[in-house]
This record gives C-alpha cells, structure tokens and sequence, in this order.
C-alpha cells in the first residue's frame, strides 16, 4: 500500500515535471478521443432518428362495406390474437370520412354531392418491436389477407424495403468508419506516448542503473499513462459538451423551420465512460508497448 | 571483489571487443583500467556492471558469477556498486536532493532516511549549500561531484567511473580524484578507466593497460604484476 502511495505520487510528479511534453500528449489524446466521441454522437443521434421512423411502421387494413358491426369487432379479435400485434385502433366508415373532411377541407363539397360514404372502414395495427422487419411484415400482411371481411392490407412495402436496406448499409458504414476511428486513436496515442518516453529514456537509463527493478520503473510510467488518458477522456467529453449546447442552442433559435423539431442529444453515461475507458486503456498499453523497448536494455 | 577468466566480448566476428581479458580486483584497490580510445574499457566497465555479458568466459563480482545471474537479480547487485560516468548521467530537471535520493528511494528507504543520508553524502562532497539547485546551474566540477554523491550514497563496495574526468580540467581533475582517494581510503574498492596518463600519478593500487581489446600489460604497486594474466615487458605510459 505504501508503494503504491509512492507511485501515485511519482506519477503525479512526473506528470507535473513534464508539464510541456505531457500537456502535448494529453491534447493529442483529447484531440483523438474528441473525434471518436463526435462520431459515436452522430450515430446515436442518426440511429435513434431511423428507430423513431420505424416506430411509426403500422400495417392498415381496410375492411369490406358488407361487414356488420359484428363482423367487424369478430376481425378486430382475431387480429388482436395475433402474437405480432401491440395494439388495433378501429377507425370506422364515419371517423374516415369525417378525418378526410378535416384533412382536405377543399374537397368537403364534392363529398358531400355523393349519397354514400365511399371510405372503408379500416384498422390501423401496431406491432411489436421484433415484427417490423420486412419479411416478418409481409408474412403478417398475407395472414390478415386470409381473414374474411378484409378487403385490403397496406403497409408501405417499397418504403420499408427501401429503410430497412438503409439502416443496414448505416450499421455496416457506422462500423468500419468507428473501427477505423478507433484504430487510429490507440495508434495515435500509442505513439504520442512513445515520443514522451523516449525524451524520458536517460532517467529510464539511470534508474536501472542505480538498480531498479523493472516493476519499480514500469508502474509510475503505466499510471502515468493512465492519467494521460483519464485526462485526455475528460477535456475531450468537456469540448464535446460544450459544443454540444453551443450546437443545440444554434439549432433552437434556427429560422429554419424544419431544424426547429430536430433535437439532438447528449452522449449517454455508458458511452462516457466507454470514451474514458478508451482513453485509459490505451494510454495504458501505450506506455506498456513503448516502455517494453526501453527496458530491454540493461 | 572482480575475477575475470579469459573473457572475450564480441560485438562482431571480426572485430572483437576484448579478447582473453583474465584479471583480478581485490577489495579496497584503487584501479586504473587505461587504454586509447576504443581499446575496450568501455565494454569492460559494462562487462563488470552487467549492462553487457561476455560471449566468451566467466566473470565474478561479488562473489557472483555474472554468466549465471537471473535478470532479476541485477537490480540487486546493482544497488551494492556505484556508477560515475564522463557526461554525469544526472537528471537536469530534478533537484541535487533528487538526484542523489534516488539511488536510495529504488532501495524503498524512508523519506527521513533518504534526507539524512543525501545530507550527509552532499556535507562529504561538498555540496550541501547546493542541495535545491537543479544540476544545469552548476559547474562540470560540481555536477560530477552531484554524481559520485549519488554513486556513493548506498555505502557501495565498488565504485566503477568511466572517463570521470574527461569532461574537467586539470584542477577539477584533481579535485574529483582527491574525491575518489577519500572514499576508496573508506574501505571502497574503485575500478576507473580513463585515457588520461596524468591521472595515473594518483597512486592506483593497479593499472590495466588495455590496447585493442587486449591487456597490454599489467602495473601493481611498486612492481609489475606477475600471477595475473598477460604481463608482457614494457613499462605503462
């Protein structure tokens, strides 16, 4: 324990001696993590856009005229048993017409010349979660097809293909260019730390030769490395906070209409301290790759 | 206190290092290893502190064969020898106290500890009023004398200096070896190697005279060597 006090307290030494050269690793550290944080808000912010999309996914079925009010709840049953569905909203002859009438106040004369409501009746169908993939769509829609006094099921078939299509190609993107990202981060910092500790290797030198062990080397340089990411982590996430609200206040105050309802949100707590597990980890196998080297020598 | 037995070291096939090097320290000698540039002191030096292992023969050093010794082990030994080089191997950007402690901080002495003993080993070399100073701000005299404080601060039995006063001049030089006397009369035994014939008035118990990675020939107080190795006719300068 009392070692351990005396390399915290080396490290934090170290840290201030080198002031300069570590204030340089730590802002490159800041500078890579930030681009990697960024990245990861983006697309949160973009993914959690396209499952609001999908939200709205509903399959609507239009019912025959013939049916009776009977007929009609019978359906409704039967389509409520389903395992797929969350919820069916009934929308009768009556509440489409009048809807249409609200929506298109223009045509509310010609409706009227007619002697009979032309508008099915019809149901609007939530699914569940895991049943609005396009396949598990199309299977449902046949099902409700069969069932008698249904005239007509409509989902948006193209539309969906076309979405789903997309956040597939979104997810694949997202990872090779968080994969890239990454990479270039641990080698980034990786080697910013080897610079650091190659300006260091006389004291390397003269450590071993006044007999240090080894471990009596490496643990203030690991923690150091540890504090140079703890460090980097959290100047990156407070550039990105502030960029953050500086960003959606912009965007609140925005004459652009449709930027108005666009809201963006902060990155959550798990991915903070991903980021800042990111930070640490590789500062720490940065000085443990680099330091290796230098203590091959005797 | 050193044996070497037919100790070869080769960095290349062609051009060895040091061939056949046999030769004996005993404890408390005061020895000159001499030689020219490139005749091999530097290796010998690193040969006895275990920075270098022989290709060819055994070494002793403490009683401990050096061929055979864990790589764990050497910080160990490390700790009883005591190490002074030409361009003072200080850290510049910590204070004299620093510098000197940390000799004494690797062996995980206490903090009022270690300040007693650099207080005491800076009073011997003269360097007390100094004691906050970095080394940067002092002369090459003093900075040499912040080295030897730190080589001598673990009580070492062996004092190994290479080239310690190549970078001084004449009256520094005789500064730091009046230094050097002073502690070897402590009981240390001190192994220096140097190109420098001057310094060889200092009286050493022992002069090993080195020339291409061979002894050239062997001079002990007051006569020539004659149980140690190679000991050619012909004089040492």
């Amino acid at each position: 324990m009392k070692r351990f006090y005396y390399f915290i307290k080396k490290a934090f030494q170290n840290l201030r001696h080198f002031f300069l050269i570590n204030l340089i690793t730590v802002g490159i550290i800041s500078l890579s993590l930030l681009v990697l944080s960024t990245f990861f808000m983006v697309f949160l912010n973009l993914q959690t856009y396209l499952n609001k999309w999908k939200d709205q996914i509903q399959v609507s079925v239009y019912l025959a005229d013939s049916n009776t009010p009977e007929d009609i709840s019978l359906i409704q049953k039967k389509i409520n048993s389903f395992p797929q569905v969350k919820k069916v909203s009934l929308i009768t002859k009556e509440e489409a017409l009048s809807f249409f009438k609200d929506s298109f106040p223009g045509q509310r004369k010609a409706l009227e010349s007619l002697k009979d409501n032309p508008l099915p009746a019809s149901m609007d169908i939530q699914l569940q979660d895991e049943y609005r993939g396009p396949e598990e769509l199309n299977f449902f829609a046949l099902q409700i097809k069969k069932i008698p006094g249904v005239e007509d099921v409509e989902y948006g078939q193209t539309w969906i293909e076309g979405y789903a299509n997309f956040l597939r190609f979104m997810r694949s993107a997202a990872l090779a260019v968080g994969v890239v990202i990454l990479l270039a981060t641990i080698f980034i910092i990786s080697n910013t730390i080897k610079l650091t500790l190659f300006a260091r290797k006389d004291e390397i030198e003269i450590m071993k030769l006044v007999g240090a062990t080894n471990f009596f080397i490496r643990v203030p340089f690991f923690l150091e490395g540890i504090l140079q990411g703890l460090l980097g982590a959290f100047f990156a996430l407070i550039i990105l906070f502030v960029s953050y609200q500086l960003f959606s206040n912009w965007i609140a105050q925005s004459s652009y209409f449709s930027l108005k309802f666009f809201k963006i949100f902060f990155l959550p707590l798990p991915h903070l301290l991903l980021i800042t597990a990111v930070g640490m980890i590789t500062g720490f196998l940065g000085s443990f790759f680099s330091l290796g080297r230098y203590l091959k020598y005797e | 206190m050193i044996q070497m037995f037919h100790v070869y070291k080769n960095y290349s096939p062609k051009y060895p290092a040091l061939s056949d090097i046999s030769l004996k320290i005993e404890k408390g000698e005061f020895v000159f290893i001499f030689g020219p540039s490139g005749a091999g002191k530097s290796t010998l030096l690193k040969l006895i502190f275990g920075a270098e292992h022989p290709s060819k023969g055994q070494i002793i050093v403490n009683g401990m064969n050096f061929g055979r010794i864990k790589k764990t082990t050497l910080p160990l030994l490390r700790r009883r020898m005591g190490f002074v080089f030409q361009d003072f191997k200080l850290l510049n950007h910590r204070t004299v106290f620093d510098n000197v402690g940390l000799a004494l901080e690797v062996v995980g002495l206490k903090k009022t500890e270690i300040k007693r003993k650099v207080q005491q080993v800076l009073k011997h070399v003269g360097l007390l009023s100094r004691i906050n100073t970095v080394p940067l701000v002092l002369s090459g005299g003093e900075q040499q004398r912040v080295a030897i404080a730190r080589a001598i601060v673990n009580e070492p039995a062996l004092l190994l200096a290479d080239e310690p006063t190549g970078n001084l001049d004449a009256e520094l030089t005789k500064e730091i070896m009046k230094l050097f006397k002073i502690i070897n009369a402590w009981g240390t035994t001190i192994v220096i190697a140097t190109h420098d014939k001057n310094l060889l008035n200092f009286n050493p118990t022992k002069v090993v005279a080195l020339e291409k990675g061979k002894i050239k020939g062997m001079f002990v107080a007051g006569r020539k060597s004659s149980e140690e190795a190679d000991t050619r006719e012909g004089s040492i300068n």
